[in-house]
């Protein structure tokens, strides 16, 4: 068919030569290697390994140690210690509004992606503290507050962006009680919370979050301020084979051993002014063989209080390793994100942080932020850094 | 050769040998009656200065430090209490640490004393100090706002310690301005509040010097009167014309314009003038307030307030600046707004540790920024940080994130050491870690400012006051 496209009004036979052009241009936008080289990296067990050469190709690390391949761009962090980016359990910070229904105690369907809103205030705040990934959940106030969102802190637009669907929201908080109707009471709460759940499970293959939850597929998040909140949850879970993670920021002696059928426990947020009896607790769980992640609860504390609520639990019994880990590793498990982020190797999203030495010192700073690839933050030049050892 | 003869009976001069024994349990009893030297060995000292002395010994005997440093030993009778390898670090000092009991009711009661509220039996408290390494604080007199009263300081011994607990129970003068989230018209009347509380004050001082002085007078004249009548007349009140003028009379009216009981008065006192003899002067009242406001107005003692914005900042300064005030400001959150001003003001700020959460905020914080310290100590404003309106921080990890934050470490460190305790008057007692001083130091496992560093023993005047393991097994 040699019909010239009227369009254009060029003859067809030219069209082909605009095919390797076409081809040409879009490979040409392919990203060469990245290489990041820095004095040190935390490793998947939380320990600082010295000289890290980061390779990124798009958005994944392709090697971790070893040689740059030749060609790519090198970028040298000599003092660097690269981390991989924080991961924030509890964050409010791109709600758009409230997040809790006042009408009623359970929306399972409710998908805290719905009240997202990218054009939220501080993120860039949050961002250049190092945090790559948030989870907006409904807050305490509903017993079943639905499916929580999974999002990165910048996206290709520049602000934050949904990466998916997280885990179940519950809660066992005294706010959840209502005054007028169903749940007022404890009992009455952990009730309606079973037969919620059982009705749920009966429903062969119900796709709905709640009957994936109901299954031990998918991971309830669920708030107990309470110990005795922690072995309600414990005991649920370990009856009904759930998946349960226990957001408890009170003292955890006694419950550590008890809380074994949960799949980790969350702490946060600490600050200087935590009690102790408090602080120590993340140190008590990991003793006792617990998971242990700690909570940042942007924007209800500092930017960098996933940093300072490491820094805390690390004085107060928690391993150096393990605080490493409660920030980025043990968040990405429990979000069941862990291929993707959570950790600095092969084949993962390149979400990093430098950090001017160890993450779990505030004497630390941010160097630079990596969110997919791209470098997103770059500290200033001029900024003396303080000492740090 | 000359034979040495003894000039008195051999009987009463006992020889050497058998005296040694006797020479020997002398001088032990004389070492114990001192007290056995202490000594930790192998220590990393972190002077009040910030400098890092590995490989160091303290030494101390009963509550002293009798030598530290590299050199230092302790000789053959000592005690050796094991520390090697960890840090021994000067006692930290809170130089603003709120007391929940310390809450005056707002009024102006100048002269209410939080050391009066404290409880020095408050095991709880201490414990949490020591825990975070702190052995000494400040405690302010707490108010809603205005005149709060005098704060103290308190160090963090043992109640049955023969020192004295409460170092200082007039350390400065405390007011509050602005700091609770007030709206601009209350936070104006509190700092007309505070203006007029002083200017009453210095009338009122101006009022009981002119009264001493008055006093005299009548006195001679008494004296006088005595030598050339024998008679005198009974004295009567009122000296006239300076009478009117004086406003700081209880209950008197605020405006010190307000002068109309005097006509009537004055009438009566020129009529009465006409009589013989000296008349009394009449004492302006005692007011244990405004006796308080008037040591700030001599300069005696500091004026530390409370606020937080930069406006109520700038106008706490010009208040200070009237009358000659030297002032500390707590809090401050805004203070890196208005840095020049302070600067010229000569004040320092006490910034405290909890860190603002990142929600906007409509309240007296909302102008807090994480640099504030770093903005202020470049341009030359001397900066303290503290626990604050929490009690109990820990303070060497909120110094470590200010290093973070762009602060020198070295700077950061004196500043809750050898400096606070210079800032607050007791470096003659406590603070540093040099010899003579009192025996007051933290062991750590680590660099306080390093990651996972803890507290494992305090000591104060030379006794261990707290053990982290044995803490922790009590709980």
């Amino acid at each position: 068919m040699s019909t010239s496209f009227p369009a254009l009004g060029v003859p067809r036979v030219r069209h082909f030569l605009l095919i390797p052009i076409v081809l040409a241009a879009t490979t040409a936008h392919a990203d060469p290697p990245r290489v990041l080289k820095c004095r040190a990296y935390v490793n998947e067990a939380g320990a600082l390994v010295r000289d890290g050469t980061i390779v990124i190709e798009n958005d994944r690390i392709v090697s971790v140690s070893g040689d740059a391949p030749e060609g790519a761009t090198v970028e040298s962090y000599e003092q660097g210690v690269a981390c991989p980016g924080l991961i924030d359990l509890d964050s409010q910070l791109t709600a758009a509004g409230q997040l809790s229904e006042a009408a009623s105690a359970i929306e399972a369907q409710a998908f805290a992606a719905d009240a997202f809103n990218a054009f939220a205030p501080r993120i860039q705040e949050a961002l250049r503290a190092g945090v790559t990934t948030c989870v907006l959940a409904a807050d305490d106030r509903m017993l079943i507050g639905g499916r929580s969102a999974v999002y990165a802190t910048s996206g290709p637009n520049g602000g934050p962006v949904l990466r998916g669907p997280g885990p179940l929201k519950l809660s066992l908080s005294p706010v959840a009680l209502r005054e007028s109707y169903e749940p007022s009471s404890r009992a009455g709460a952990i009730a309606l919370l079973r037969r919620t759940v059982e009705q749920a499970r009966a429903k062969q293959d119900d796709p709905s979050p709640l009957a994936e939850f109901a299954r031990g597929e998918l991971p309830g998040f669920a708030a107990a301020p309470f110990e005795a909140d922690v072995l309600s949850l414990a005991e649920w879970a370990d009856r009904e084979k759930l998946k349960l993670v226990a957001f408890h920021n009170a003292d955890a002696a006694r419950i550590a051993e008890a809380s074994e059928p949960l799949m980790a426990v969350v702490v946060g947020p600490l600050g200087p002014n935590t009690n102790p009896r408090f602080a120590r607790s993340a140190g008590l769980l990991e003793k006792a063989g617990r998971k242990v992640a700690i909570a940042g609860t942007l924007p209800f504390a500092p930017a960098d209080s996933l940093r300072i609520g490491a820094a805390v639990a690390a004085r107060h019994g928690l391993s150096a390793e393990a605080a490493r880990r409660a920030i980025t590793s043990v968040p990405a498990e429990l979000l069941g994100m862990h291929a993707a982020i959570g950790s600095i190797q092969p084949g993962k999203i390149a979400d990093l942080v430098i950090f001017s030495g160890d993450p779990i010192d505030l004497r630390s700073r941010v160097l630079a932020v990596f969110v997919g690839g791209t470098c997103v933050y770059r500290a200033p030049e001029d900024d003396e850094p303080g000492d740090s050892e | 050769m000359l034979r040495h003869t003894h000039a008195a009976p051999r009987r009463a001069r006992p020889g050497l040998p058998a005296l040694a024994p006797l020479l020997g349990l002398l001088l032990t009893q004389f070492a114990w009656a001192q007290g056995r030297a202490n000594v930790m060995e192998k220590v990393t000292l972190v002077t009040a200065d910030g400098r890092e002395i590995p490989r160091s010994t303290v030494v101390w005997t009963g509550g002293k430090i009798t030598a530290v440093g590299p050199k230092a030993s302790g000789g053959f009778l000592s005690r050796k209490i094991d520390a090697a390898g960890k840090y021994v670090t000067p006692g930290l000092i809170d130089v603003w640490a709120m007391n929940p009991l310390a809450q005056i009711p707002a009024g102006g009661l100048a002269s209410g004393r939080a050391a009066d509220l404290i409880d020095l039996y408050a095991h709880a408290d201490r414990e949490l100090a020591w825990r975070h390494g702190i052995i000494a604080a400040y405690v302010p007199a707490a108010a809603a706002s205005g005149a709060a009263g005098q704060g103290a300081i308190v160090r963090f011994a043992t109640p049955d310690d023969e020192e004295s607990s409460i170092l200082s129970d007039s350390a400065a003068l405390c007011f509050v301005i602005g700091a609770r989230d007030e709206n601009p018209l209350v936070r104006v009347q509190q700092l007309q509040a505070m203006r007029t509380a002083f200017r009453e004050a210095r009338d009122w001082q101006h009022a009981r010097e002119d009264y001493e002085d008055d006093l005299k007078e009548y006195e001679k004249k008494l004296a006088e009167a005595a030598k050339s009548q024998p008679q005198s007349q009974p004295a009567s009140s009122n000296v006239q014309s300076r009478e009117s003028t004086r406003p700081g009379r209880r209950g008197g009216s605020r405006n010190p314009g307000d002068d109309k009981p005097a006509p009537a008065r004055q009438g009566q006192a020129q009529a009465r003038g006409k009589q013989e003899g000296p008349k009394k002067p009449v004492e302006p009242p005692r007011d244990p307030n405004k006796a308080a406001l008037v040591r700030a107005l001599d300069g005696e003692q500091r004026v530390r307030v409370w606020v937080e914005r930069p406006e109520d900042i700038l106008n706490v300064l010009r208040i200070a600046d009237e009358f000659g005030l030297a002032v500390v400001l707590e809090g401050a959150s805004g203070a890196h707004l208005v840095a020049d001003a302070i600067k010229a003001a000569n004040a320092a700020v006490v910034l405290h540790a909890s860190a603002r959460d990142m929600q906007f905020d409509a309240g007296s914080r909302r102008f807090d920024r994480l640099d504030n310290a770093t903005k202020l100590e470049n341009a030359g404003v001397r900066v303290f940080l503290a626990s604050g309106p929490t009690a109990g921080s820990d303070l060497a990890l909120a110094a470590s994130r200010w290093v973070g934050l762009g602060m020198n470490a070295r700077t950061a460190w004196r500043r809750i050491t050898g400096e606070a305790a210079e800032f607050l008057g007791i470096s003659k007692k406590i603070g540093q870690l040099e010899q003579g001083d009192s025996a007051d130091f933290v062991v750590w496992s680590a660099h306080p400012f390093s990651p996972g560093a803890r507290v494992e023993r305090v000591y104060v005047a030379g006794k261990e006051v707290f053990n982290a393991e044995s803490a922790q097994e009590r709980k």
